[in-house]
């Protein structure tokens, strides 16, 4: 009895990932980059560095990586052939900054954000009336 | 003077009863060729927005109303409905509830976005407009709107159609992503990294797999997408979703910005080939081939690299005309992909045009289209 309960429990499962993972399937995103990106922030001896690594998905003519608006251009580069790059941030004492940083490859690009530093002041949310309208409800955001 | 402008037009004393109007409109930023967005505001009319009146002390709502295509709305005060002597407000909301334009613009709560305006002491006859800031946080969300009214009144007017309605969710700071979840909802990233609400094409191309499954077809497996050779399926569907965004908007661009600037695609002159000319119909291909041989099949005949005097519609109208019902030929890759297409085109084309798109399919793109659908055999 027990391990027809073990089953069934399993078969259920079994039968969530597949719904999940169908549903995952079905999404359909914007186009993107051909490239992996993944950008960290380290402490140093000196300060803070940014750390970039850029992998394109597929053989491409160039990889181009951008950290805080400064451009370094590798040349042909292999699929999964990570592009290593590292730039040092100059910050003052107890000072925090977003650094921009983008990965251009095949004519797309791909951008994120590392925080440096200091953490960033928390965003204070803006006052939010919520309103019914025709049975609707409407968050209302005055300016 | 803030978001609310009062413009007194001082022309009270009209023959009509009491009335209050004025103009909504929007902050938006234009999308560049190269993606990125431009630094400039400029103001659009919120066309189709759902504007109420309500009353500053209470909140009650007073009567609500919806803007036309320029923005504009006129509230008159007739029988129930008594001129306020109180102070009010304007309530502009990212929805409408029209059989025509069945929108919502919603945040990650599933609340309409909204936005309030200045108090006010009603006057007859005097303008009070409504300026939607991008300082607000929302200007985006009307932006979005204004998409989505851009695609459905496509398919009423040109494809005379009656649109479903859809959900479009965006949020300053949302990290959700930018997808087509499948249940007439959109998702759109409001990241500080990469904020979709000003990406018109995005925007667009994301509606466009909406139109696929309602008016149209898909068989896409979904999943990532990067300009490579990939499952006919899934390049069918984000090519054509690309074309749907460039034909709403009548020119052959697709941009996304992001926070290190963005990037941009020219259909017309990009040139994507099929990776075996050779090969099998049912190769991999990129998503960009199929925009481009769409845009060509719908584009005018002059100033670019295709012969054919095509439009829009005809291409269009190829997928509720067709792919939505039509039993699909068993060649090449199952499910719907650019064969299936150009086999629809023909059907509702005829063959008058076989020679063009032999140059557009085959020549230009290297696709080994046969040609020999149900419409007929081309010569």
């Amino acid at each position: 009895m027990r391990t027809l309960v073990y089953c069934v429990a399993i078969a259920a499962s079994l039968a969530l990932v597949a719904t999940d993972a169908t549903a995952e399937r079905r999404h359909r995103g914007k186009p993107s980059a051909p490239v992996s990106l993944t950008a960290k922030a380290e402490r140093t001896a000196s300060g803070w560095r940014v750390v970039v690594d850029a992998a394109p998905t597929r053989a491409v003519d160039a990889v181009t990586i951008e950290i805080d608006g400064q451009a370094t251009r590798f040349g042909a580069t292999a699929a999964r052939d990570a592009r290593h790059l590292v730039a040092p941030v100059k910050l003052a004492a107890d000072a925090g900054k977003d650094v921009v940083v983008t990965a251009r490859v095949a004519g797309r690009s791909q951008s994120v954000i590392v925080r440096v530093g200091a953490p960033a002041p928390a965003a204070k949310p803006l006052p939010v009336t919520v309103r019914q309208i025709n049975g609707v409800s409407v968050a209302e955001v005055r300016q | 003077m803030g978001a609310a402008l009062l413009a007194a037009a001082a022309c009270g004393g009209s023959d009509g009863p009491p009335s209050l109007s004025g103009t909504i409109s929007y902050e938006d930023r234009a999308q560049q060729t190269n993606g990125r967005l431009a630094t400039e505001l400029v103001p659009m009319p919120a066309r189709g927005v759902t504007l109420s009146l309500i009353n500053e002390a209470d909140g009650a709502v007073l009567t609500t109303v919806t803007t036309d295509d320029e923005g504009r709305y006129t509230i008159e005060f007739v029988e129930p409905l008594v001129e306020p002597t109180e102070p009010v407000h304007l309530l502009a909301a990212a929805m409408n509830m029209s059989p025509e334009r069945p929108i919502q613009v919603v945040r990650r709560d599933r609340q309409v976005h909204g936005v309030g305006g200045e108090a006010f002491t009603f006057k007859d006859g005097t303008d009070v407009d409504l300026l939607i800031t991008d300082a607000s946080g929302e200007a985006e969300a009307f932006n979005v709107f204004d998409m989505a009214v851009l695609s459905h009144d496509a398919v009423t007017a040109r494809l005379a159609l009656t649109p479903t309605p859809i959900t479009l969710i965006w949020e300053r700071g949302s990290n959700d992503g930018t997808y087509y979840s499948g249940d007439a909802t959109v998702h759109l990233l409001g990241a500080a990294s990469d904020d979709d609400g000003y990406d018109d094409t995005v925007i667009l191309h994301e509606i466009g797999h909406f139109f696929e499954d309602t008016i149209g077809r898909s068989d896409s497996p979904g999943g990532g997408h990067d300009g490579s050779p990939t499952d006919p399926n899934l390049a069918w569907s984000e090519g054509f979703s690309t074309y749907w965004a460039m034909a709403i908007k009548d020119v052959p661009f697709y941009g996304d910005s992001n926070s290190g600037g963005g990037w941009g695609y020219n259909a017309d002159t990009a040139l994507t080939r099929a990776p075996q000319p050779a090969g099998d119909i049912g190769q991999d291909v990129g998503e960009n081939l199929t925009t481009e041989v769409l845009w060509d099949l719908g584009d005018a005949a002059s100033g670019d690299d295709d012969q054919l005097a095509g439009d829009h519609l005809r291409v269009l109208n190829v997928q509720p005309m067709y792919l939505r019902t039509a039993a699909l030929r068993n060649v090449g890759e199952p499910g719907v992909d650019l064969v299936d297409f150009l086999d629809g085109f023909f059907v509702a084309d005829g063959l008058d045009h076989c020679a063009a798109v032999r140059q557009i399919v085959v020549t230009n793109h290297t696709f080994p289209y046969d040609f020999g659908g149900p419409g007929g055999r081309c010569p």
